[in-house]
C-alpha cells in the first residue's frame, strides 16, 4: 500500500516539476520546484517499509488459491515497480534540469540508477533459470523423485540463496508444487503460468502422453540454452548507460556554466555542433542497441509486426535465421523422438518459432494434405537442413537426421554470433569513442576560446 | 603426468577393462611422450603398491580418489576420475577466462583514478581555498580516495590468500558454497560406485568421502559414516552437517528412499551439478558486470573531479 502511494507521490513530482518547467522563473515556479522536492523525498520514504519487508522476506506468497487472479499470473517482481519508480524519478529531474539542485541530487541516486541496471543484468536471468530448471527437472524425474516434491525442495533452495531470493522463481516453483499436489497435469500447471513459453506446455504434454517426460524436459533445456547469447553481450554493454548518464550530465552542466560566455561568443557555435552531434550519435546508439535486444528481450511481448520489422533488420535477420530454424529443428527432433505424426511435429515446431515468416511455412495442414517434411521446411530453411530431412525420411531414421541438422546449425549459428559480437563490440567501442569525444569537445572548445581571448588580451 | 592426465586416465581404463593387468596398462601409458611418468608407477605396481601409492607424480586429492579404485573396480574408478578432471579443467578455464579481463579493468580504473585524484588533489588545492563549496568536495573525495587506494589495490591479492586456505574457503560465501556443491556431487558419483558391490552404507560413505577435494567436508562426510556405525539414522546423521549443502542432504535422503540405486545417484548428482553451474553463472555475472561499474565509475570520478572545479570556476567568472 505504501509503496503504491509512493509511486502516485513520485507521479505528482512529475507533474509539479512539468509545470514548473513551463512557468519559468518567478516566485510561482520556485514553490512548485520546492513542492516537487518534498513530494520527491516522501516518495522515496514511502517505499522505504516494502523494500525493508521485501529484504527480510523475500516476495510475498498468494498462499490462498482464490488470490489467484489472472492479474497474479505474471509472478509480482517489486523490481518493475522499482524501475517504473526511478525511470520517472529520472525523467522528474531530467525535466526539472534548469534548477539548481538537481546536479548534486543526480551525483547522489547514481548508485542507485546503478543497483536497477545491475541487478537487470545478474544471473539468473529467466532463460537461464528455465534452463536449470529444465535439466534438473528432466535429472530428478529420471531418478524417480516425484516431481511435486522435487519442486518444493527446489523453492525451498531458491528461497534460502541471494540470488534467486528477490526474484519471482520460488513462487512460480511453489505454485506449480501446489497445482501438482493438487491434481493437475504438469503440462496444465506449466501453462498456467506467463513465465514459461507456449512451447514448454506442448513438450511437457507429448512427455506426458508417450511417457517421455524426462527426455521432453531435457530437450527444453537444450532449446532454452540456445537463447542467452544476445544476453551475454547486454552483460558487456552494462557500462553503456553510465557513459550516457556522464554524458548527459557534461551536457546539462555545459550548458548552464557556459551560459555567460555565450554574451563573450566564445566557442558558442562549436559548443552547438558538438552539442547536437553528441545527441545524434547518443539516439543513434540507443536506436542500434534496442533493435538488436528488444527482438530477444521482449519476445512474445512486441506486436507480431513489430516483432517481425525487428528481426528482419539487416544487423539482425543473419541470427534470427538460424536461431528459428533451430527452434524449429530442436522441436522436431523432440516430437520425432516421441514418435508423433508430421503433424503434431509441425504443430510443435511452429509454437517453437517467434517469427511469421517460419510460423506461417510449418503448416500441419500441408502434412495432412500429403507434402513430405522437406518440401515443408524447404522453401525458409537451409539446403543442407533441407537435404538432410530428406534423407531421414528416405531411411527412415528422421530422429537422427533432424538431430544431425540440429548440430549443424548450431555450429553455424555460433559462428554467426561470433562473428555478430565482435563486429557489435567493435562498432560499440567506436561509438563509444564518439561520444565521449563529442562530451569532451563540447566542454572544452569554449575554454580553449577562451583562453585564447585572455591570452591575446594579456599580450 | 601433466600431459592430458584425464586422457591418459581414460586409456589405462581401457586398457584395465580390454584385460590388462594394472602394471602392463601403465607400461602402454607410460610408453607415450610426454607420459613417462607412469613407467616409474609401473614399477612401484610390480612392487606390490597400489595405483594411488604408487602414482606419486598426482595431486594429493587424485591419490586419495585412486584409492576408492582398489575396492571398486578401478576402470570404472578411472573413467569416472577422468569425467570429473575433464570437468575440473573446464571449471578452472571459466574461471581464468572470468578473472583476468575484470581484474585488469579493475587495476587499471584504480589506478586511473589514484593519478586523477592526486592530479586535482595538487591543481585545485588553490581553488579549495578560496571557499568554492564544490571544489572543497571534490579535494575531500579525492583525499579520501588516495587514503583507500592500498587496501583497493591489495583487496584482490587478500582474496587469493584467503583461497588458498580450505577452511577460509570452504565458508566464503559463493566461492565457498561452489567448491562445497562441487565436492557434493562428485561425493554422490563417487558413492554410486563405493556401494556397487552392496558393502554396508558407513564403509561406502567413508569410502566416497575420499572423492571430497576439499578437507573439512572429507572430515565431516566420515563423521557422517561414524555416526552411521552408531546407529544413527541417515535423517538424523545429516541434520548435524553444516558443510553440506541442502540440496545435496535432500538428494542424499531420495537416494535411501530408492536403496541408493547407482543410477539415481548419477541423476542427483546432475541436479547439483546444474546448481553448480547456475552459481558460476551468477558468479561471473556479479563479476562482469560489478567490474565494468566500477571501472565507470572511476570513470565519472576522473571526469567530476576535473570537470566540477572547472564548472564552478567558470560559474563564477
Amino acid at each position: 500500500m505504501t509503496s503504491k502511494l509512493g509511486l502516485v507521490m513520485l507521479g505528482l513530482s512529475l507533474f509539479l516539476a512539468a509545470i514548473a518547467s513551463l512557468l519559468g522563473d518567478g516566485p510561482y515556479a520556485d514553490g512548485l520546484s520546492l513542492a516537487m522536492s518534498a513530494a520527491l523525498v516522501l516518495a522515496g520514504l514511502l517505499q522505504v517499509p516494502a523494500l525493508i519487508r521485501f529484504a527480510v522476506r523475500g516476495p510475498r506468497l498468494p498462499v490462498r488459491p482464490r488470490q489467484r487472479s489472472s492479474a497474479l499470473l505474471v509472478a509480482p517482481n517489486l523490481w518493475k515497480r522499482v524501475n517504473l519508480g526511478l525511470f520517472c524519478y529520472v525523467v522528474v529531474l531530467l525535466v526539472a534540469g534548469r534548477f539548481e539542485w538537481p546536479l548534486v541530487i543526480l551525483c547522489l541516486s547514481a548508485p542507485l540508477l546503478c543497483l536497477v541496471v545491475v541487478h537487470q543484468a545478474l544471473e539468473p536471468g529467466a532463460i537461464s533459470m528455465r534452463r536449470m530448471r529444465a535439466r534438473q527437472l528432466s535429472a530428478s524425474f529420471s531418478a524417480g523423485v516425484p516431481l511435486a516434491e522435487t519442486l518444493e525442495q527446489l523453492q525451498k533452495d531458491a528461497m534460502a540463496f541471494t540470488s534467486t531470493r528477490f526474484r519471482p522463481y520460488p513462487i512460480i516453483l511453489s505454485w506449480l508444487a501446489f497445482d501438482l499436489r493438487c491434481g493437475s497435469l504438469f503440462s496444465v500447471a506449466v501453462s498456467n503460468h506467463s513465465f514459461f513459453p507456449p512451447i514448454w506446455s506442448t513438450m511437457i504434454r507429448i512427455g506426458e502422453r508417450t511417457n517421455r517426460l524426462s527426455e521432453c524436459l531435457s530437450t527444453l533445456g537444450r532449446l532454452e540454452a540456445q537463447q542467452p547469447r544476445r544476453l551475454h553481450l547486454l552483460r558487456s554493454l552494462i557500462s553503456l548507460p553510465l557513459v550516457l548518464f556522464i554524458d548527459w550530465l557534461v551536457h546539462m552542466s555545459t550548458a548552464r556554466n557556459y551560459q555567460n560566455l555565450e554574451v563573450l561568443g566564445a566557442g558558442v557555435g562549436q559548443t552547438h555542433f558538438f552539442s547536437r552531434l553528441n545527441l545524434l550519435l547518443t539516439v543513434a546508439f540507443g536506436l542500434a542497441i534496442f533493435s538488436l535486444l528488444a527482438p530477444l528481450l521482449k519476445r512474445g511481448r512486441l506486436s507480431r509486426r513489430l516483432s517481425d520489422i525487428l528481426q528482419k533488420l539487416p544487423w539482425v535477420w543473419p541470427l534470427t535465421y538460424l536461431e528459428q530454424q533451430l527452434l524449429a529443428l530442436t522441436a522436431l527432433e523432440a516430437a520425432a523422438r516421441t514418435q508423433s505424426s508430421t503433424e503434431e511435429m509441425l504443430e510443435l515446431a511452429r509454437e517453437a518459432c517467434t517469427h511469421s515468416d517460419y510460423v506461417d511455412v510449418l503448416d500441419p495442414a500441408r502434412a495432412a494434405g500429403g507434402d513430405s517434411l522437406a518440401k515443408i521446411l524447404g522453401p525458409k530453411f537451409d539446403e543442407e537442413v533441407v537435404v538432410l530431412v530428406a534423407y531421414g525420411e528416405a531411411s527412415g531414421e528422421l530422429a537422427e537426421s533432424l538431430a544431425g541438422a540440429r548440430i549443424f546449425l548450431e555450429g553455424r549459428l555460433d559462428e554467426a554470433h561470433n562473428r555478430g559480437e565482435l563486429s557489435f563490440l567493435f562498432l560499440f567501442q567506436l561509438m563509444t569513442g564518439l561520444v565521449v569525444l563529442c562530451c569532451a569537445m563540447e566542454f572544452l572548445y569554449p575554454l580553449l576560446s577562451l583562453n585564447v581571448a585572455l591570452m591575446s588580451e594579456t599580450i | 603426468m601433466a600431459g592430458n592426465l584425464s586422457l591418459d586416465l581414460r586409456g589405462l581404463g581401457l586398457l584395465l577393462e580390454h584385460g590388462d593387468s594394472l602394471a602392463q596398462a601403465l607400461e602402454k601409458i607410460g610408453s607415450r611422450p610426454g607420459s613417462q611418468a607412469w613407467a616409474f608407477a609401473a614399477e612401484r605396481v610390480r612392487a606390490g603398491a597400489t595405483l594411488g601409492e604408487a602414482a606419486q607424480e598426482l595431486p594429493k586429492f587424485l591419490r586419495t580418489q585412486l584409492q576408492i579404485g582398489t575396492k571398486t573396480g578401478m576402470a570404472a574408478t578411472l573413467r569416472t576420475l577422468a569425467g570429473l578432471l575433464d570437468e575440473r579443467k573446464r571449471r578452472a578455464r571459466f574461471w581464468r577466462g572470468v578473472y583476468f579481463y575484470p581484474l585488469l579493468l579493475w587495476f587499471g580504473g584504480v589506478l586511473t583514478g589514484a593519478v586523477i585524484s592526486a592530479i586535482s588533489q595538487a591543481e585545485f588545492a588553490y581553488l579549495s581555498l578560496a571557499e568554492n563549496r564544490i571544489t572543497q568536495l571534490t579535494m575531500v573525495v579525492s583525499s579520501w580516495y588516495l587514503w583507500a587506494l592500498p587496501p583497493l589495490l591489495l583487496s584482490p591479492f587478500l582474496l587469493a590468500i584467503a583461497l588458498r586456505y580450505e577452511n577460509v574457503r570452504v565458508r566464503l560465501p559463493v566461492l565457498g558454497f561452489c567448491a562445497r556443491l562441487r565436492d557434493s556431487a562428485s561425493f554422490l558419483r563417487w558413492l554410486g560406485l563405493a556401494l556397487r558391490d552392496q558393502g554396508p552404507l558407513p564403509d561406502a560413505l567413508e569410502l566416497a568421502a575420499n572423492g571430497c577435494v576439499v578437507k573439512p567436508l572429507r572430515d565431516e562426510m566420515i563423521g557422517l559414516a561414524e555416526k552411521l556405525r552408531r546407529g544413527s539414522t541417515l535423517g538424523e546423521a545429516l541434520a548435524l552437517v553444516r558443510l553440506l549443502p541442502p540440496l545435496a542432504s535432500w538428494a542424499l535422503l531420495q537416494a535411501e528412499r530408492a536403496q541408493f540405486e547407482d543410477r539415481q545417484l548419477s541423476a542427483l548428482a546432475q541436479i547439483l551439478e546444474q546448481k553448480l553451474e547456475f552459481y558460476m553463472a551468477f558468479m561471473a555475472s556479479i563479476l562482469t558486470v560489478g567490474t565494468y561499474v566500477t571501472a565507470a565509475g572511476m570513470v565519472a570520478w576522473c571526469a567530476f573531479a576535473v570537470f566540477l572545479p572547472l564548472f564552478s570556476t567558470m560559474g563564477a567568472l
